[in-house]
């Protein structure tokens, strides 16, 4: 593929979910609408394919309003095989599940009209050249995931839905302020919009006084860590993960979240010159350790499924940062590892809620129970996704783990990769725990396993288990040859 | 930027941490913005570059009036939704960050050293009112003087901020308070009331 179809492609990527958008509204009913999206939802990930194997395989670019380098190739592939999987399955829990938040008559096509807003929306984030667009971008993402979080209508949804857009609005303030200070700063130099390239920040933060640049770093930063979820400022994160419907969830966990973590890194690389790369990493490094200290806690109590992977979504993400934040060929081969078997296994444990609701609906609000037996195929899915989660050989987020923590020995971050191994190995029996309820805890009273726990109500979770084992053992053997390639070798060289 | 304008905003901004009622709020934030927008305009000095920003400012406060007047208007509390914490109280907590945060930020290159301690208050200011209150209109409100914060320190640049991010950020905020305005009004249809202290189910 040569580079001049790069950036028409990534332009295309970014404009074809919105088109989808468009035409599904134009489905005369439910059922016309569910099958407009699987041809639009197949559509739109070849082009979003298309456009990641251009860039991965490319020479790296920015233009004005584009930079397609690695790390935009990978999260682009990644947020459009998560949204794929989300598409596809979104009928089976459209038909299980009733949302309140719209019109009755127009409820599905306006899951839709938000679902792939938020598809491209999530495509944007990484190949968005421009800090002041991509804040705009991001702020895009909480309303059209909003709504999506509301869907059901009820009140814990509402709840969840509300509490997401607050917080990280109000952090997306915050963080806007930075991005203003950054601005008023270079308006002595010249001004315009392009002092806000990711190419050109490192030089508009080194023209700006030097307490000025920490400042607007650190706004900047602490917004994101909002939309993130970081630790201290994750209180939206399980609300939102567990109330949203199962494909969104998968989405903002899977997506989302390790997409807005890419500004950060490619703030933290942008910063490094002016206020010192020790003093731009420690942020990320605390923020980092700090959520997988926060999480584990949580992931030794019984809760229902979805919030348990909610919790999970805190840890890796401070897994992955602590990743970022040590740097180095070893660690950021695992970063970019941890991000693709992350998504795929954690979207596969939300996928597995569409049927568990179906066969235990106490399952929604209390730890499951009796799976195995109940529905097998349910638990092979939710088996899959807890042994990927913990790490457990050959789960490709052992090896991810691994090379995090012997990134940093090298690179003399033992306090930091030492931390991070004993917390991961108390998240992993926290884990296991839940596993082996599901496994052989004796059903509730009243929760259990209906006559109606037939093979077409677990038959959607078959195929996306079995694609995401294939896609897992894949990313096991793809992790070793990770740390000596190209694609690590341009993301330690820096992504600005 | 002149004095009476950065008091106005402040003394503006703190009046929604001590009203009860949804509509003052409204109109107090209103106010806030067509301030902003006054300056924006008279900055524009007739350059026909500058108007979109200008009239953007003005087009968004008119919008963001009519989406929260309405949905006031829709959902009618049967009494003031009270906050949780006393007003004087409340004051002090406003007073106390508006004091010590915007004196520990550095300079951060603006010309204007007040406008830069203006806007981070605004900032915090709607950091506190989103905490503090509890109806959910009044929290809105909190997010738009966070956002009036940001748009007050882009209008002490000697150079306006592109039109590109300006509009953008214009149509995020409107996108936003559609959005929470349709929580709102679905929030009161299930509770009766705008309260999020009625929203408490989750927990852990």
């Amino acid at each position: 593929m040569t580079d001049q179809l790069t950036i028409p492609l990534t332009a295309a990527s970014v404009a074809v979910p919105v088109l989808a958008a468009v035409v599904l509204q134009l489905a005369r009913s439910d059922r016309a609408a569910h099958r407009l999206n699987r041809v639009c939802a197949v559509a739109t990930a070849l082009v979003g394919l298309g456009a990641a194997t251009a860039i991965l395989t490319g020479k790296s670019h920015a233009s004005s309003w584009l930079i397609t380098d690695t790390a935009a190739g990978i999260y682009v592939t990644v947020a459009t095989v998560i949204a794929l999987m989300s598409a596809l399955l979104s009928p089976a829990y459209l038909g299980g599940a009733e949302g309140q938040f719209f019109a009755a008559h127009r409820s599905v096509r306006s899951y839709y009209l938000a679902f792939y807003g938020f598809w491209a929306a999530l495509v944007a984030i990484p190949v968005v050249a421009n800090l002041g667009v991509a804040w705009l971008v991001v702020e895009a993402t909480t309303a059209a995931s909003a709504v999506l979080v509301g869907f059901s209508g009820k009140p814990r949804a509402l709840e969840a839905g509300w509490k997401y857009l607050m917080l990280t609005t109000l952090g997306m303030s915050v963080a806007f302020l930075g991005i203003v200070i950054m601005f008023v700063a270079s308006a002595a130099h010249g001004g315009g919009i392009g002092k806000l390239d990711w190419s050109a920040l490192p030089a508009t933060l080194a023209h700006m006084p030097h307490a000025a640049a920490v400042a607007a770093y650190a706004l900047v930063v602490l917004g994101l860590a909002t939309k993130i979820g970081w630790a201290p400022v994750q209180n939206w994160l399980p609300d939102a993960h567990s109330e949203a419907p199962a494909p969104v969830s998968a989405m903002l966990s899977s997506a989302l979240l390790p997409a807005v973590m890419l500004l950060a890194w490619r703030m933290r690389d942008a910063a490094g010159e002016s206020i010192g790369h020790s003093a731009a990493t420690a942020p990320l490094a605390a923020f980092g350790i700090l959520s997988v200290a926060v999480a584990v806690p949580f992931l030794w109590q019984a809760m229902a499924w979805k919030r348990l992977l909610a919790y999970h979504s805190l840890e890796h993400m401070g897994i992955i940062t602590v990743g970022i934040a040590i740097g180095g060929p070893l660690a950021l081969a695992g970063v970019v590892v941890h991000v693709a078997g992350h998504a795929l296994g954690k979207a596969l444990g939300f996928y597995a809620a569409i049927p568990l609701a179906q066969i235990q609906p106490d399952a929604q609000r209390h730890s499951a129970r009796h799976v195995a037996a109940s529905s097998p195929a349910t638990f092979a899915a939710m088996a899959l996704t807890a042994l990927t989660l913990a790490g457990l050989p050959p789960s490709p987020l052992f090896f991810s783990e691994l090379f995090i923590i012997l990134g940093g020995i090298e690179t003399g971050h033992v306090v930091l990769a030492g931390t991070l191994a004993v917390l991961i190995a108390l998240a992993f029996v926290g884990l296991l725990h839940a596993l082996l309820e599901a496994v052989q805890g004796a059903p509730d009273h009243g929760n259990q396993p209906t006559s109606t726990t037939s093979r077409d109500r677990t038959a959607p979770i078959v195929i996306p288990t079995l694609v995401t084992a294939a896609a897992l053992a894949a990313l096991t053997v793809c992790a070793w040859l990770l740390p000596d390639s190209a694609i690590v070798r341009d993301l330690v060289r820096g992504i600005t | 930027m002149s004095s009476p304008i950065i008091i106005g905003c402040l003394a503006l901004g703190l009046g929604v941490v001590v009203v009860r009622r949804r509509s003052v709020a409204l109109m107090l934030v209103t106010a806030q913005s067509l301030l902003l927008a006054s300056v924006a305009l008279s900055r524009t000095g007739g350059h026909v570059d500058s108007l979109p920003a200008a009239g953007g400012l003005l087009l968004r406060l008119v919008a963001i009036a009519t989406i929260l007047g309405i949905g006031i208007a829709r959902t009618r509390e049967t009494q003031p939704v009270r906050a949780g914490i006393e007003p004087m109280a409340r004051v002090v907590i406003a007073l106390a960050a508006l004091l010590a945060i915007p004196s520990l930020v550095p300079p951060l290159g603006f010309g204007d050293r007040n406008a830069q301690h203006a806007a981070v208050a605004l900032v915090v200011l709607g950091i506190v009112i989103a905490l503090t209150r509890r109806a959910t209109i009044v929290q809105i409100l909190g997010i738009v003087v966070a956002e009036n914060g940001a748009t007050l320190a882009a209008l002490s640049a000697s150079k306006a901020v592109p039109d590109v991010i300006e509009l953008g950020v214009i149509f995020d905020l409107l996108l936003i308070a559609v959005v929470a305005s349709a929580f709102h009004s679905r929030i009161f249809g299930h509770f009766g009331s705008g309260d999020t202290a009625q929203l408490r189910e989750l927990r852990d």
